[in-house]
């Protein structure tokens, strides 16, 4: 079974700190989310991001924006009410469920690779990473036959539309992915630096040369919202779906787990733990 | 004859692992694909990446430790990897203790994992509750749980 989770305009600081109760309990299934949004801008880094080296810090504090950093891997983005999440957190044995013939590819030189048939320990972050646009985001996206995996990010042709993470513990993965519908030109450019380490695809362009915007291809983000849950409800072997309440999910933030995301305090220059009504001070 | 060389030997032997330590010999395993390995009088806990756990991990490009003389309970997180593939994987203490020393060569050169995993340590913690290393799996049952991934 697969649990649905839909949220509209829902905290996507929130939306993590759920993320991680999920992924770092044992046995808690596998989950799509899906949200339509977060209602204030925000900057969130990567887990191993420094803030400094990617944020431009006083400009997005003098705008009154927070920065996050997320509990799983990749790089930066401000995210808005107009930036779609969306989240797959599987159980390793359920993807080879549904996929039995997806294959491990490992490059041994240059010109050879090798292609082994999968069990659980040879799912590679790649493999996932491969998985996640040939077999899941290329239905979405069907209609852009430029469609793409560029590196760790989905492009048209050369331009990116959406910025992917993952996670892996011993039993699951998680890839989550903030795709662009629409952005603020003018935050993206003041509010991030240009990364030291870029993907070779990016060719040093700016942000706006780099990114593209989905509504200059959908109408809606609801047309995608769409896409994404016809294209659920077609995996293979049809697995049982089922859609679930945020109150569903907030059951899993009272199992005890490791919290790694945080927020950058500004006076301080450092990162803290959130401290919020998923996660209050212990008296 | 034989009884005599056989006590011999085991005497040997014996007096070797006393005088080092049967634990210097004895590498453990944490379920989160660490490797660790006690010191003989039971206060410094060297951890390092399983070779397994690189495999898994794929081309690793980052690596973040603690700082020294944090303390961590067994199971916190105390650093993260990341690979080439915008992948995290979280480290966390295999056993409780304060941070002792961190492998700076790592954080300059992450691949050092990948290439020799088995001899490059990450972190040394000064145990503060040595009975936690009996929750550790050793090489045998290690070898097991790893075959469950394969």
């Amino acid at each position: 079974m697969i649990r649905l989770l839909r949220l509209n305009r829902f905290p996507i600081l929130k939306q993590l700190q759920i993320e991680e109760a999920l992924y770092r309990t044992p046995n808690s299934g596998n989950w799509i989310i899906i949200n339509n949004g977060t209602p204030e801008p925000i900057v969130i880094v990567g887990a191993t991001g420094k803030a400094d080296k990617l944020v431009n810090l006083d400009e997005v504090e003098s705008r009154g924006i927070q920065t996050m950093k997320r509990f799983s891997g990749g790089g930066t983005v401000v995210a808005d009410e107009n930036t779609l999440f969306t989240s797959i957190l599987f159980e390793f044995e359920t993807l080879k469920q549904l996929f039995p013939t997806m294959s491990s590819t490992t490059t041994t030189t240059t010109t050879e690779t090798t292609t082994t048939s999968i069990n659980v320990g040879n799912i590679y972050p790649k493999d996932i990473m491969n998985w996640s646009a040939n077999s899941f985001y290329k239905h979405v996206f069907q209609e852009q036959l430029d469609f793409r995996l560029q590196e760790n990010d989905y492009a048209f042709g050369k331009q990116k539309f959406g910025g992917n993470a993952q996670s892996f513990s011993k039993h699951k993965f998680l890839h989550h992915t903030s795709f662009l519908y629409d952005f603020k030109d003018d935050h993206m450019m003041a509010c991030l630096k240009q990364p030291d380490k870029i993907p070779e695809y990016r060719q040093n362009r700016d942000h706006l040369s780099f990114l593209c915007k989905l509504k200059d291809r959908y109408q809606s983000k609801d047309h995608i919202i769409n896409n994404l849950l016809k294209t659920i409800n077609n995996l293979p072997t049809s697995p049982s779906i089922k859609e679930v309440t945020l109150e569903e999910a907030e059951q899993f933030l009272l199992n005890p787990h490791p919290k790694s995301n945080q927020l950058f305090d500004y006076n301080l220059k450092n990162w803290k733990d959130i401290i919020n009504e998923y996660n209050p001070i212990k008296n | 004859m034989n009884i005599i060389k056989t006590g011999i030997k085991q005497s040997l032997v014996s007096g070797i692992y006393s005088k080092v330590g049967i634990r210097a010999f004895c590498t453990h395993y944490s379920a989160e694909l660490e490797w660790v390995k006690l010191s003989d009088d039971n206060k410094v806990a060297t951890v390092g990446l399983s070779s397994f756990g690189a495999q898994r991990l794929g081309k690793i490009n980052y690596v973040e430790l603690p700082k020294e003389h944090r303390k961590c309970r067994r199971e916190e997180k105390f650093g993260v990897l990341e690979s080439s593939n915008a992948t995290a994987f979280g480290l966390y203490a295999p056993v409780s203790g304060e941070v002792l020393e961190v492998n700076e060569k790592l954080k300059k050169s992450p691949s050092l994992l990948n290439e020799d995993p088995a001899n490059n340590w990450m972190v040394k913690f000064k145990v503060s509750k040595p009975d936690e290393f009996k929750k550790l799996m050793d090489s045998n049952k290690y070898k097991k749980f790893v075959q469950w991934y394969r």
